[in-house]
């Protein structure tokens, strides 16, 4: 079989191809996958079908009243003061905004040699792929290490202690319809940069850009207050907490009255959990770390808003569109489009250079596979509400869209465990030598990056076990999220079917993917 | 008499936790089995390659002559011998091996594959005026496992 792929592989690789260098897929390109052959895609996809089929009839079966009530969970206050003491956070925050400076520094003095400036690695690497692994399966970190946060805070300090009344936030209030929309816009301009611009791995660009993100985000929370910018505008922020609820770890707020704290998070058995502007501003006897079961946070009580609901399928859908890239279909879409002859004097207009070309035929895609995809849930959950009845479409939406991200993860997982482990020592010697001015801080500046940490084998399996697994973890909250939803155990199995039948969908496109053969 | 008193609602609760806590794992069972199945598959221990790949690839104007990669074992020993036009400095990622080539006289690149992967080889001198876009790597080496 795989003899079969590898001609078609290289068929691919002999049509001349028009596009410039369409899969510098990331801001930082070096990525040694190789395709995940047609046996572990096989493997996958039939695990998937089974055990989702398996999962059914045992809750066919089985009376499972015990599973409406909430997930159980654990509060810790030690480790919540532990986290808030004075020279935790001090150390912890003062090493943060210390990386922050280091990066824009050096992208905008250091050598132009991304592999000999730590900003290139530093940004696309550690930050990007390894921050949102620390969130989705610690616990909410870059609540604690936002570097925009930390130093807006600092002016704030520095602000009061000129001036007892000076205040640095006009504080209007916050429209309440703009909800997370804000940051939904931010993150597609994110997305836009990572995977379509092709010039991240700039370091004179890419500090330029973190400079202009982050003037912008300032003026933003002088304007609407630090909080309340965290919580809704900070792309950053938003993003990285909703990964967050997945992890087993999370900041908490005990003795909570209502059912949602003022940013709008849920509270569970009286603690306001995930929200770390109300971690912040509590009093440290009432902040707490709360321990949940992996994916326990993606159950909520209530539905989430709109733009929540629009930020997760815009991050399941990037995250696909990511490595959808890669693929030989998308260089054919890519041709399709080039030799349409209702697009060809758009090709041929003078104006018309070959980035420009390339902008052009990316960017609607990367803006239609959101939509694409709130097409595809929003259709499942119209059927849901059709078997269901009593629900409508909105509310099930609300519901149910979380219980969809950890097949997300998981194919985040697989597409970016090689690029952490292998283009992620870069930053090892880069850390002694961040401007590539020749230092040896610590004497790695000469550190070689072992490629045979880990090797293809090991990438294919955790690849396949992560999609299967993270398949399988949807598969059960949207289970959950049925029986809570429907009271009558019949119509409620009945009702989970559709989308059952979008998430075995989604965890096929994943697999698929990576089993892709790569076209750079 | 008053500690019975408090024991039994706490037993209660504590019970009550506990059928709570059962409920949820059970759903993660076939996961943890799922897991264990392909852990095992695991232990298929590797062997090593030993072959020896000599390939001969031709540069004219910055583009190689026909196929852009080749699929070689772990373990084997790879020659990549560059032809080119023009003057090059070539530079295959992940193993780091750089050559200079010159018009006329044939270039070798020389590595073992220890590792695996689909590596890169990029044209260098030329990246730096312009990053992004510019730099489509010229060539791929893939080394399979066995």
């Amino acid at each position: 079989m795989p003899q079969g792929r590898r001609s078609i592989a290289a068929g691919w690789f002999a049509v001349p191809l028009l596009v410039p260098a369409s899969a510098l897929a990331h801001g930082f390109a070096v990525r040694y996958d190789l395709p995940a052959p047609l046996g572990f895609y096989l493997a996958g996809a039939g695990a998937t079908v089974v055990l989702t089929f398996l999962a059914l009839a045992l809750w066919s079966w089985s009376r499972t009243s015990t599973s409406r009530t909430a997930p159980p969970q654990r509060v810790l206050p030690r480790a919540g003061r532990i986290v808030s003491n004075r020279w935790v956070a001090g150390v912890l925050q003062a090493i943060a905004a210390g990386f922050f400076v280091l990066v824009v520094a050096a992208g905008l003095f250091g050598d132009i040699d991304p592999y000999k400036n730590i900003s290139t690695t530093f940004v696309w690497v550690i930050w990007w792929v390894g921050m949102m692994f620390i969130n989705t399966f610690i616990g909410d970190v870059w609540a604690l290490v936002n570097p925009w946060n930390i130093i807006f805070a600092w002016a704030e300090k520095l602000a009061r202690a000129v001036n007892r009344n000076a205040r640095l936030s006009l504080d209007l209030p916050y429209p309440r319809r703009l909800g997370l929309w804000p940051a939904l816009i931010l993150f597609l301009a994110f997305a836009w940069l990572e995977l379509t611009w092709g010039e991240g791995e700039d370091p004179r660009k890419l500090a330029s850009v973190i400079v202009r993100y982050s003037l912008f985000t300032w003026a933003a929370m002088v304007v609407f207050g630090r909080r309340t910018w965290l919580a809704h505008g900070e792309a950053f922020a938003v993003v990285f907490s909703t990964f967050a609820r997945f992890a087993p770890l999370a900041l908490g707020v005990t003795g909570h009255g209502g059912l949602r704290c003022e940013h709008g998070r849920e509270t569970n058995a009286g603690v306001v959990t995930g929200c770390a502007a109300c971690f912040e501003a509590a009093p440290p006897a009432r902040r707490a770390i709360v321990l949940r079961v992996p994916g326990a946070g993606l159950l909520t009580q209530q539905p989430v808003s709109a733009s929540m609901a629009a930020m997760v399928l815009t991050l399941l859908a990037t995250v696909t569109f990511d490595g959808f890239l890669t693929t030989p279909t998308w260089i054919a879409i890519h041709e399709y489009l080039q030799a349409l002859p209702l697009l060809a004097p758009l090709w041929e207009a003078p104006w018309m250079t070959l980035k420009l070309k390339f902008y052009l035929l990316e960017t609607p895609v990367l803006l239609l596979f959101p939509f694409a995809f709130a097409a595809a849930f929003l259709l499942c959950c119209r059927l849901t509400s059709a078997v269901g009845a009593g629900a409508t479409t909105g509310t099930i939406a609300g519901y149910f869209v979380l219980t969809l991200l950890p097949i997300a993860i998981a194919y985040h997982l697989a597409h970016y465990v090689v690029y952490l482990l292998l283009t992620g020592q870069f930053i090892i010697p880069n850390l002694s030598d961040p401007f590539g001015f020749g230092w040896d801080l610590f004497g790695t500046a000469s550190y070689k990056a072992d490629i045979g940490l880990i090797g293809a084998k090991f990438a294919w399996y955790t690849g396949v076990i992560a999609i299967v697994t993270g398949h399988m973890i949807a598969v059960y909250l949207a289970h959950r999220t049925a029986l809570r939803l429907f009271s009558d155990g019949r119509r409620s199995l009945r009702s989970e079917l559709p989308m059952l039948a979008l998430m075995v969908a989604y965890t096929m496109i994943s697999l698929w993917i990576i089993a892709q053969p790569t076209v750079q | 008499m008053s500690d019975k008193a408090m024991h039994g609602p706490n037993a209660a609760q504590r019970n009550e936790a506990l059928a709570r806590v059962r409920s949820y794992a059970r759903g993660r069972l076939t996961i943890l089995a799922v897991l264990a199945l392909a852990g095992g598959l695991f232990l298929a221990a590797p062997g090593y390659g030993a072959g020896t790949r000599t390939v001969d690839i031709e540069v004219r104007n910055g583009k190689v002559v026909g196929k852009n990669s080749v699929r070689v074992t772990r373990g084997d020993t790879v020659e990549l011998r560059w032809v080119s036009d023009k003057p090059l400095e070539l530079h295959l990622h992940g193993y780091d091996v750089t050559t200079h080539v010159v018009p006329g006289t044939p270039a070798t690149m020389k590595l073992r594959a220890h590792a695996t992967g689909r590596f890169p080889v990029e044209i260098h001198g030329e990246k730096k005026s312009s990053g992004g876009h510019s730099h489509k790597p010229l060539y791929y080496l893939e080394v399979y496992p066995d």
